[in-house]
């Protein structure tokens, strides 16, 4: 389960609190959906994603600013992931990262990858390392499967949400 | 030391806009820190680069000191503004982007730690011979605070010792309402600070909150910004803020500015910070209360009256910058007010009301500033606060300033979500704050029972 029981009762507060007809939020797989109309069963879509927004300028240059002259020219960072990347279909199991991060592929450099492309993989097996602060956060694949993707280069920067590996579970 | 090239910000909302803009302003690059709610935010379309830490709730995104300094590390910034509220006051925000070479927009982790701690700062005070509000050092037990209480004399007001926000706080009328008051308080300090340690405190009757805005550079130079006052709050919360602070003694606001300086300069404080006072108003007495290691929401009044931008100065201040005035180049013009409009009901004891807005136009006008992250369209989620928008008004004087305020007011209009516009408004035009006689309680106790009554009525 995502949502946890204190989110759930924050979530009820906050419904409480406030003067909303209804309320659903998606967490991952969970639906919470109240409602204070008595007609209402929660079958009404939930609310469209946050990623339809925009994509961010890559590298938007500081050299616009006033004195755009002494403005420093930084370089762009080119590893640094646009919001709400625009995203290609991806078939299987798109497995996303936990947290903003660093992707690694392998427990430690110089070591062997957790998977290559092709690698068959048993739910719950380690794909790749997420690195927030010197903290590893192991990514696990939700099913059974082979590794048909692999969307980040090693040591890249990634945004939470971000596609990092797909898995056709039907292989 | 190299400017600033590229700063992450490290909130949402109206102060992460006003960040945005005066990164711009500074011509340094801005990354801002998002949750996946705000991926479309105001800040998100403005900003040059956009990062998607984690999930709307903010335990897992803007209060995860680890996922913020990563976000910071991996898009190459060389600075971190936090802004208010979230983390900007956590000791370990500043000792982790020190620990990665980021630039903390704010004060270094042992300033900001003797800062935050009531007691310390109060001890800090008292050796300085800045007055302190009288009351006690941190009691931790119920025996010791009713021998503390009974020491200051009846009304008390119970404090938190680890933060401030209004919260682990009580008055306490009475010997006989401690026991169960004590540990309330003491409950919802743990919950809020993970310290369950109060101080008791003489409580002041119609007593006004002037607090005093001070800068302070790395090279040890510290200069003051003048007064606020925000005097105006229901339930500890600032409803209404202005600069100057008006109708004091010339002598009585030397005296705290002064102290604010020198307690700022003892700490090895660098970054903006405000200084609190309690101000008994008919004894025309001042005590300190307590030190906002950070920016503050109401910063745009001294900005108004001073035209000195606090958020670049800092962003400056980061980048080993020398502050760019002295004391004497600081002079404090007209008068400025600010309102802040929340999503909330007033009439319904200001339940919040999130929603999606269906219209937001803002006032304008040369003398008046709204700080907001709000669009049509944008949705009010109720993961986070509630502030909309300040509407700040500036006049040649505190009457003049007054009706441009109330005028600015009048020409906002939202639609889809509640807001305490049309509140702040009968505030505005109530003669005691026309005159200026008003005290802490003054909305709880004087305004609400009969504004609520004629909402009713009506």
């Amino acid at each position: 389960m995502e949502m946890s029981p204190e989110t759930i009762r924050a979530l009820l507060d906050a419904f409480d609190r406030s003067d909303w007809r209804e309320m659903s939020v998606t967490v991952g797989s969970d639906r919470l959906h109240v409602s204070r109309d008595p007609a209402s069963n929660g079958a009404a879509p939930p609310a469209p994603p946050p990623d339809v927004e925009r994509a961010a300028p890559a590298g938007a240059p500081a050299g616009a600013a006033p004195g755009g002259g002494e403005a420093p020219a930084a370089e762009p960072a080119a590893s640094a992931p646009s919001a709400a990347p625009a995203e290609p279909e991806l078939d299987g199991t798109v497995i996303r990262a936990p947290s903003v991060g660093l992707f690694w592929r392998a427990p430690a450099p110089g070591e062997a990858p957790f998977v290559e492309v092709g690698s068959r993989v048993s739910a719950g097996d380690t794909v790749a390392i997420v690195e927030v602060m010197k903290l590893m956060n192991h990514v696990g694949s939700p099913v059974d499967g082979v590794v048909t993707e692999i969307l980040v280069e090693n040591g890249g920067a990634v945004e939470f949400g971000q596609a990092i590996v797909v898995v056709d579970p039907e292989a | 030391m190299p400017r600033l090239r590229r700063v992450l910000i490290a909130n949402r909302g109206e102060i992460a806009v006003r960040i945005i803009r005066a990164c711009f302003d500074e011509g340094i690059e801005a990354v801002l820190a998002v949750s996946e709610a705000d991926r479309g935010s105001l800040g998100a379309q403005l900003a040059d680069r956009v990062l998607c830490i984690g999930p709307a709730s903010a335990a897992e995104s803007y209060l995860d000191v680890d996922r913020l300094v990563a976000a910071a590390s991996v898009a190459g910034c060389d600075a971190l503004h936090p802004g208010y509220g979230f983390v900007s006051e956590r000791p370990e925000l500043s000792a982790a982007c020190a620990d990665a070479g980021i630039a903390f927009v704010g004060p270094p982790e042992d300033a900001m730690r003797r800062s935050g701690d009531k007691a310390t700062a109060r001890a800090l005070a008292r050796e300085l011979g800045i007055p302190v509000n009288e009351g006690t050092d941190v009691v931790s037990t119920e025996e010791e605070a009713r021998g503390a209480a009974a020491g200051v004399g009846y009304p008390v007001l119970l404090k938190a010792a680890g933060g401030g926000g209004g919260r682990g706080m009580r008055l306490v009328e009475r010997d006989e309402e401690l026991g169960r008051l004590w540990e309330a308080a003491s409950l919802e300090a743990r919950q809020a600070f993970g310290d369950p340690r109060l101080f008791v405190e003489r409580y002041v009757r119609r007593a006004r909150h002037v607090e005093v805005q001070v800068l302070a550079d790395s090279a040890g130079n510290v200069v003051h910004l003048g007064h606020r006052d925000c005097t105006l709050q229901r339930r500890y919360q600032k409803l209404i803020e202005e600069a100057p602070a008006h109708g004091l003694p010339e002598e009585l606001l030397a005296e705290i500015a002064d102290g604010a300086t020198r307690l700022i300069a003892a700490l090895g404080y660098t970054s903006a910070a405000t200084c609190e006072f309690l101000v008994d108003a008919e004894r025309g007495t001042a005590g300190f209360l307590e030190i906002n290691a950070r920016l503050q929401v109401e910063h745009p009044v001294t900005e108004m009256v001073t035209g000195i931008d606090i958020v670049r100065e800092q962003l400056r201040i980061a980048g080993g910058e020398a502050l760019s005035f002295s004391q004497d180049d600081v002079s404090v013009t007209g008068h400025a007010i600010e309102v802040r409009i929340n999503a909330e009901r007033p009439e319904h004891d200001f339940a919040a009301s999130p929603g999606r807005l269906e219209q937001w136009v803002a006032p304008i006008g040369s003398d008046v500033r709204v700080d907001t992250a709000c669009f049509p369209g944008w949705t009010i989620v109720p993961h986070y606060d509630s502030l909309l928008a300040k509407v700040i008004a500036r006049g040649d004087d505190r009457e003049h300033a007054l009706e441009r305020i109330r005028h600015a007011l009048r020409h906002l209009r939202v639609e889809g979500v509640h807001t305490t516009a049309g509140f702040a408004l009968d505030v505005l035009e109530h003669p005691d704050v026309v005159s200026g006689n008003v005290h802490t309680r003054w909305v709880e106790d004087e305004f609400m029972p009969a504004w609520t009554a004629g909402a009713e009525a009506a």
